[in-house]
């Protein structure tokens, strides 16, 4: 799996590529942690994981996504993930992750939510 | 009849001790000396070495009894074997008058219903019956004495002290008792058809198939359960040995050994026989109590403890913590946290090689050895009560409780495996896999905040595990219109009911007070 990060428009936007297994997860995490440690240099910069280009997450994928919004809450940073494919979302719904992860539908409307949330 | 009478004694003294025999033998290493009492209670009750060897072996696979003592007990079971053998070397007409008397009135008066005293009556029943057997089957000797191809018969029998040897053991394998090989050559011998040298032969050989018998129901075992049933090979082994060695010596030298002994014992060629069969379980006593390390050390060898074995021992639990409640209960949560650990293993096996953990064991292995130390912590909190009467039992009620909820978890959790891999992988729906990795993920998750024990934790636990009413209802009809055979959805169907009622099970194992649950989202 590849993972590209940028800052875009107030937010830093990861962008995963490809499988989230037990493999690629180790290298995430560290990357997610530094992420959110930038975020929160940045006036707590909200992150947005845009998981068009995710196909398959497994359990030590998903702890990835808990770890990193559990260290987000702690830094005070908005975290969310989008545009999860069907696949995905499956496993996100039937782990209960959903439930405890901001999930949106779409890059756009996560954006609109992500900057809303900023203004409010 | 003598067969009918051997089963009735065995099973109805079984049935008549029931429960006590095992408690008698789980208590007996507590107390020194009373193992040798408790082997031979045993096997004068059960009049079966085979008996006794598997109700040994189950106490010491349980971890209730150590190897060592069982090695003492087996060794005394042996001698209570040879009680029945005794007893019917003896002339047993008028015993048998009374003891059918006896049995009369006991029907009469309707004993043989009576849930108090029905195995009692029925165990002496067998006992009669078995006397009786014995004493139509030497009136039916007296009968072939004269017969000239049963005289040539046991002159092969006994032509050679191979040939008994043999002849003994094969029989004894065949009926899987030495004692009733010896009990069923004694109007042989009362009779002169069988000389004592021959029937001493013959004895051995009996004792050592029965071993074998023993060794041979053992086969499909491993580990600790093969090291008993080894154990009590290798000691009749090593009995039979010796005892030959001093046949030959003695037989050829003519220096007086043991059958010089017991002729000086004994007149009568039933009860010389009887006494050879005494001797030759006073011998194996004496090799348990020389060379009892070695025998244990020589069977743990042949049968190292098996992998599930070595896992299905609890890490932290010993009997003598019972003494301290406090460290007790400390011993009994890092057991149970141990148990909550491995909880995401039981679906290693479904999951793609590569997310595999390392060293995960097989599910059955898996559940085997977490059912095993579950059932362990269950019978130390029961040792604990016992222990200290002044124990605040609430909170052992709560323990306890909590472990059955762990072990109802652990087998919905084999259940869901096993329905999960009983889908051939064309039938496997993607929904299979991602339920897996979700469910595996979830358990990871628990297992965390249960480790954690905090309220932060515990709550994202309820979140986590919130009703899936929707998302199970939409799968659930996907599938039953799905392209999978009748056999592939019911097993999908019951992997999907099981799923719901585990998601049900982990709530309750990280419970929270009130307050309300924390979201990541927020």
């Amino acid at each position: 799996m590849n993972a590209t990060f940028d800052v875009v428009e107030g937010l830093t936007l990861v962008n995963p590529v490809g499988r989230l297994d037990f493999e690629a997860s180790a290298i995430f995490q560290k990357q997610m942690e530094q992420v959110i440690a930038e975020a929160a240099g940045r006036s707590s910069q909200p992150v947005l994981v845009n998981c068009a280009a995710l196909d398959y997450v497994s359990s030590a994928g998903l702890r990835v996504f808990l770890v990193a919004a559990r260290a987000a809450k702690s830094a005070g940073i908005r975290f969310s993930v989008c545009a999860l494919t069907a696949s995905v979302k499956e496993v996100f719904d039937v782990s209960g992750f959903s439930r405890i992860i901001d999930v949106q539908a779409d890059l756009d409307s996560a954006k609109g939510v992500l900057a809303a949330s900023r203004s409010a | 009849m003598f067969f009918i009478g051997m089963r009735m004694v065995g099973s109805h003294l079984r049935q008549l001790a029931g429960s006590n025999l095992r408690s008698l033998l789980a208590h007996t290493f507590k107390r020194p000396g009373i193992a040798q009492l408790a082997g031979f209670v045993s096997g004068a009750l059960t009049q079966s070495t085979s008996a006794v060897t598997f109700i040994v072996t189950g106490l010491v696979s349980a971890g209730t009894l150590p190897l060592a003592v069982a090695l003492v007990m087996l060794a005394w079971a042996n001698v209570g074997t040879s009680v029945l053998v005794l007893a019917a070397a003896f002339d047993a007409h008028v015993l048998i008058l009374y003891l059918m008397g006896m049995l009369g009135v006991a029907f009469f008066s309707g004993l043989d219903q009576s849930e108090r005293f029905r195995h009692a009556v029925f165990a002496l029943l067998g006992i009669g019956l078995l006397l009786l057997g014995i004493a139509m089957l030497k009136d039916s000797v007296t009968a072939m004495n004269g017969n000239p191809w049963v005289v040539e018969f046991m002159q092969f029998a006994g032509s050679g002290a191979a040939v008994a040897f043999l002849a003994g053991m094969i029989l004894a394998i065949g009926v899987q008792s030495s004692s009733i090989v010896t009990i069923l050559a004694l109007p042989l011998v009362q009779h002169g058809l069988l000389s004592m040298e021959q029937t001493a032969i013959m004895i051995y050989g009996a004792n050592t198939g029965s071993g074998i018998a023993v060794l041979l129901l053992a086969s499909g075992l491993e580990g600790t359960s093969k090291q008993v049933a080894l154990c009590q090979g290798i000691l009749r082994g090593l009995a039979a040995t010796v005892l030959v060695v001093l046949y030959l010596v003695e037989t050829s030298t003519g220096v007086p050994l043991l059958l010089s002994g017991i002729r000086w014992l004994a007149a009568m060629p039933g009860t010389q026989a009887g006494l050879i069969h005494l001797a030759f379980q006073l011998v194996i006593v004496v090799i348990a109590a020389v060379a009892g390390k070695l025998t244990l050390r020589l069977a743990v060898g042949l049968a190292p403890p098996s992998q599930a074995e070595s896992v299905m021992k609890p890490a932290y639990l010993f009997p003598e913590a019972v003494q301290d409640p406090a460290t007790a209960l400390s011993l009994v949560r890092l057991e149970y946290l141990g148990l909550v650990r491995v909880l995401p293993d039981y679906l290693e096996d479904l999951r793609p090689p590569e997310e595999r953990a390392a060293g995960a064991l097989p599910l059955q292995i898996r559940h085997a050895a977490s059912s095993g130390i579950a059932s362990a912590i269950e019978n130390f909190l029961g040792a604990l009560m016992r222990a200290n009467h002044d124990l605040d039992a609430e909170k052992v009620f709560e323990d306890r409780s909590r472990l059955q909820e762990l072990e109802l978890l652990q087998l919905a959790l084999s259940q869901f495996a096993q329905d999960v891999a009983s889908l051939p992988d064309t039938e496997r729906p993607p929904f299979a896999g991602q339920m897996v990795e979700g469910l595996h993920a979830l358990l990871t998750v628990v297992v965390e905040a249960i480790e954690d024990d905090s309220s932060d934790a515990r709550e994202m636990v309820q979140l986590l595990t919130e009703e899936r009413g929707a998302l199970i209802e939409r799968v659930r009809s996907e599938l039953l219109s799905g392209a999978a055979s009748l056999a592939g959805r019911e097993a999908l169907l019951s992997a999907i009911m099981r799923f719901e009622r585990i998601v049900w099970m982990l709530r309750r194992l990280a419970p929270v007070a009130g307050s309300d649950a924390m979201s990541l989202a927020a």
